[in-house]
């Protein structure tokens, strides 16, 4: 078996980009001639693109966090460090229609009081991400 | 109540086979919540902002939204709070979703419910069947195979035993039991006997351990078939292999049965 990776790789660069002449046995067959394990180099590929697509998506998350992390306080104002008394009449008032529909919505399907302050803020923060999302 | 039943347990099953899919996921290591999220329709997760819940879900059925998970969970315990709530966002899409979860809802397996199709997508989600079942056969059953298996999906121990009754070609079974008392069982495709009902056997392993008279087996050991299987009751010549350990987070018992000699059937 040929150990000219360099010629192997070439006609596995040629087979990639242009195959229309051979069939997939063919170029299998014409590649392990030339040295190339096939089957490790099949898995190897699959592995990168898997990666590839992962690592994409990761990224694509990470981007929207931060933007996220951006526009926190754009709708109801900073809530860190407010009162449940505060919380209350924010969510009170996006009730009523003064933080838009969407808000509304949820809010008026949304037993606060049931809530404890922390999860009504982080509640209220994500309210606020949906509608920055837009 | 209703079992959830094979048929709709085996609809979620399939939609987390496609979300793994669409990231074309081929090793436990590649189950990537934060990326599953983002696929499944762009959610971001993130920890803390809860006390009483466990997980939370709020988005708009046409993408985005936030899952939060409580701070202080264990890795197992993470993954699978956000795998339950991705798999509501998948199954149940028609409306705006605005879910609260406590630890109680992951504990419900096998009644016909939302938060039990959730539970069974994210066993699924975290452990499918193409990895878990090469990883599972041909080992013997017990507690200990379990946590080795839980530790490399990294999810919680009650999920793993859930795919592990799915998948397996033993004859073993999973009880959950509660203040001494069969809460619900899972049987293997090939665990044929009826398991008893009501209160637990004081002359099974787990019936001693409720009432305080021994630990946690920590291995498969014998107990009496009468003890836990019905048309067996006056059969005092046979025994079942079993392994129990008790939850304290979910004040359960979970107890692996297994059948390692056949018995005749009734």
């Amino acid at each position: 078996m040929s150990t000219d990776y360099r010629k192997a790789a070439k006609n596995l660069r040629d087979g990639v980009s242009d195959n229309s002449y051979v069939s997939a046995a063919e170029l299998r067959e014409k590649l392990t001639e030339e040295g190339v394990n096939v089957d490790q180099f099949l898995a190897r590929a699959d592995v990168a693109f898997r990666h590839g697509l992962q690592e994409g998506l990761r990224q694509q998350s990470a981007q929207a966090k931060a933007r996220a992390a951006v526009l926190k306080g754009t709708l109801f104002g900073s809530l860190v460090g407010k009162s449940r008394e505060a919380l209350i009449a924010l969510y009170e008032s996006a009730t009523a229609g003064n933080y838009g529909s969407e808000a509304m919505a949820r809010c008026r399907n949304k037993n606060a009081e049931a809530l404890t302050d922390d999860e009504l803020r982080s509640w209220l923060e994500d309210i606020e991400r949906l509608n920055s999302g837009k | 109540m209703a079992a959830l039943s094979e048929l709709r347990q085996q609809a979620c099953r399939q939609a987390a086979h496609e979300l793994l899919a669409k990231i074309k996921v081929g090793s436990p290591d590649e189950i990537d919540l934060e990326v599953l999220a983002y696929a499944a329709g762009k959610l971001l997760i993130e920890e803390g902002g809860l006390d009483t819940a466990e997980g939370r879900i709020v988005a708009s059925p046409d993408g985005g939204g936030v899952i939060r998970i409580k701070t202080g969970l264990n890795p197992g315990r993470t993954r699978f709070t956000a795998a339950h709530e991705i798999g509501h966002y998948v199954l149940h899409p028609l409306v705006p979703h605005d879910r609260q979860h406590t630890a109680r809802d992951f504990t419900i397996w096998n009644v016909a419910s939302e938060e039990a199709e959730a539970n069974v997508f994210a066993a699924e989600l975290l452990m499918p069947e193409f990895l878990f079942k090469p990883r599972s056969r041909g080992k013997n059953p017990s507690l200990t195979l379990l946590d080795s298996l839980a530790a490399e999906f990294k999810c919680s121990l009650m999920a793993t035993n859930f795919q592990y009754v799915h998948y397996t070609n033993e004859q073993v079974a999973l009880v959950v039991s509660e203040n001494g008392n069969i809460s619900w069982v899972k049987r293997a495709k090939n665990f044929w006997p009826r398991i008893v009902t009501g209160k637990i056997q004081a002359h099974t392993a787990a019936g001693e351990r409720f009432s305080g008279k021994s630990e946690d087996t920590g291995k498969m050991v014998r107990s009496p078939v009468y003890a836990w299987l019905a048309d067996f009751e006056n059969d005092h010549d046979h025994d079942i292999m079993e392994d129990s350990r008790y939850i304290d987070y979910y004040d359960q018992m979970i107890t692996l049965l297994w059948l390692k000699d056949d018995l005749e059937e009734r």
